[in-house]
């Protein structure tokens, strides 16, 4: 009988959650990391002066909350806590009032005028029905849990961002727009990065974007 | 024991996710790199968080040549160029509202954040990028010392280019929050080699795991309704490198384990 049912390589945030939903079935596990420490893209460092923590990678955090599988861990207990800003993200602008990001749904919606009802018709299902819409697209393609509501959102989601911003009116709109769709790193153009957007927004409303409190506590 | 390879003294997603794992009674081992499956302690299978490159280097899986075939032809997206900063105070930005912001998307218009997109894709080196600005410290009175801030930004440049953005970045910032680079006290980069360097999932500074375009969103990294499995019935790869792609998640992580589970196990797992 060999010594790991699995060996898992790379602790990234994927190689920790392969290795736990396997723990957790009463598995034999080992995780195994190149460098000497855990975290791939989770690490803090202090890479300028003394006492000052900077995130190597990944800093702020829009879809752990989102996230299914992270939703199901007991992570609280075992030292993580979440702050969260005013705004979870401003987009300036040089000649006018640039927008806001807010958790709240209404305040956001509120700023952008006439854009407004366009924004709701693209989050709002997003936002309220993220739990199910986060299992049939999370994941690998497979049939819907909802297809009704993953229909309703794929045509959209499918769309390049810039056909998106097209029917925004104000520019506010159409940079808040822009900057969320930009994550998805690549031409505004490209089919797809519509779906980017509207769940950064989304999970934005929904469950803020979670910035980890970095303590100093002690583990026990 | 734990803090041994913990990330430092702070409780980050990772550190709570690894003292998760440790006490379900998972072992953990640091500096392995694995080049060959045979150096690696007896074990049936082998879950990989892994992009295709890296894989495809690693001795002893039993792949088929066209499966190789297959993770040669995976695409990787535009690199990032990282700056973080050490600062005196918090970023003067001029618009108020993105001074309690923890993120901030400075990058003007609509127009200028697509062509600055557009031509970094092209290869181009882009004068007013599309900045992704964080301010942790404003929040977390942890990051820095009292009174004082951090600041951490990337733009998106042609993968794995060695030209140095620094300037291009900060100046950005300026003309969003002028004054802010009176306030640096101290800096540091990473260019996209140096983040691959750093992190080898970084192809090129790629730090999504390859490019989710419409051809990679889904079947991503080979053309397969459940592309965790390889063409190694015992090998499994997890990275985000495979659906739902970049992001800190761990869906990948759970799906690729899911689906080991029911091939080798026949236990049916689902989230509540």
């Amino acid at each position: 009988m060999a010594k790991y049912d699995a060996v898992i390589v790379g602790s990234g945030p994927n190689g920790l959650a392969a290795a736990i939903t396997l723990q957790q079935q009463g598995l034999s596990t080992l995780l195994v990391e190149g460098s000497d420490t855990i975290g791939g893209g989770l690490r803090t460092k202090e890479l300028t002066l003394s006492g000052y923590k900077h995130d190597v990678c990944s800093a702020i955090h829009p879809m752990a909350m989102a996230s299914p599988f992270m939703r199901s861990l007991p992570l609280e207990e075992y030292g993580l806590s979440f702050t969260f800003a005013r705004y979870e993200a401003a987009h300036p602008l040089l000649r006018e009032t640039g927008a806001v990001l807010s958790r709240n749904l209404e305040e956001t919606i509120q700023q952008l005028g006439d854009d407004g009802k366009l924004y709701r018709s693209l989050i709002q299902d997003v936002v309220d029905r993220w739990e199910i819409l986060a299992e049939d697209t999370m994941g690998p393609l497979r049939f819907p849990k909802d297809p009704i509501l993953l229909a309703s959102f794929g045509w959209k989601a499918v769309l390049p961002a810039s056909w998106v911003a097209s029917r925004f009116k104000t520019e506010r709109a159409k940079a808040l727009w822009a900057g969320m769709a930009a994550h998805g790193i690549q031409p505004l153009s490209n089919w797809t990065t519509s779906a980017i957007g509207m769940v950064l927004m989304a999970v934005g409303h929904r469950f803020g974007w979670a910035i980890p409190v970095g303590g100093s506590q002690e583990h026990s | 024991m734990v803090g041994l390879f913990l990330s430092g003294d702070l409780r980050s997603i990772a550190d709570a996710l690894a003292t998760y794992y440790l006490k379900l009674g998972g072992e953990i081992q640091t500096e392995v790199w694995v080049k060959d499956r045979a150096a690696l302690p007896d074990h049936r299978l082998l879950i990989l968080d892994l992009t295709p490159k890296q894989i495809l280097s690693i001795k002893g899986l039993n792949f088929t040549s066209s499966y190789e075939r297959q993770l040669r032809k995976y695409r990787q997206g535009m690199g990032v160029f990282k700056v973080d900063w050490a600062l005196s105070e918090p970023t003067p930005f001029t618009d108020l509202r993105a001074r309690q912001a923890a993120t901030v998307h400075i990058g003007n218009t609509f127009a200028d954040v697509a062509r600055a997109e557009r031509e970094a894709h092209a290869g181009k080196v882009v004068d007013r990028p599309f900045v992704l600005f964080a301010q942790q410290s404003l929040f977390d009175r942890s990051r820095a010392p009292e009174r004082k801030h951090t600041g951490w930004a990337y733009c998106h440049v042609p993968n794995g280019t060695e030209y140095d953005y620094t300037d291009i970045i900060e100046n950005q910032i300026e003309r969003f929050a002028p004054g802010f680079k009176d306030t640096i006290l101290a800096r540091h980069t990473y260019g996209p080699k140096a983040l691959e360097a750093y992190n080898p999932n970084y192809i090129g500074g790629d730090i999504n795991g390859g490019i989710m375009d419409i051809g990679q969103l889904y079947t991503r990294p080979t053309r397969s309704l459940t592309p965790y499995r390889t063409a190694d019935s015992s090998v499994y790869i997890c990275s985000s490198a495979t659906p739902p792609g970049g992001g800190v998640h761990g869906m990948c992580g759970f799906h690729a384990a899911r689906t080991a589970l029911k091939d080798h196990f026949g236990i049916i797992i689902n989230l509540p």
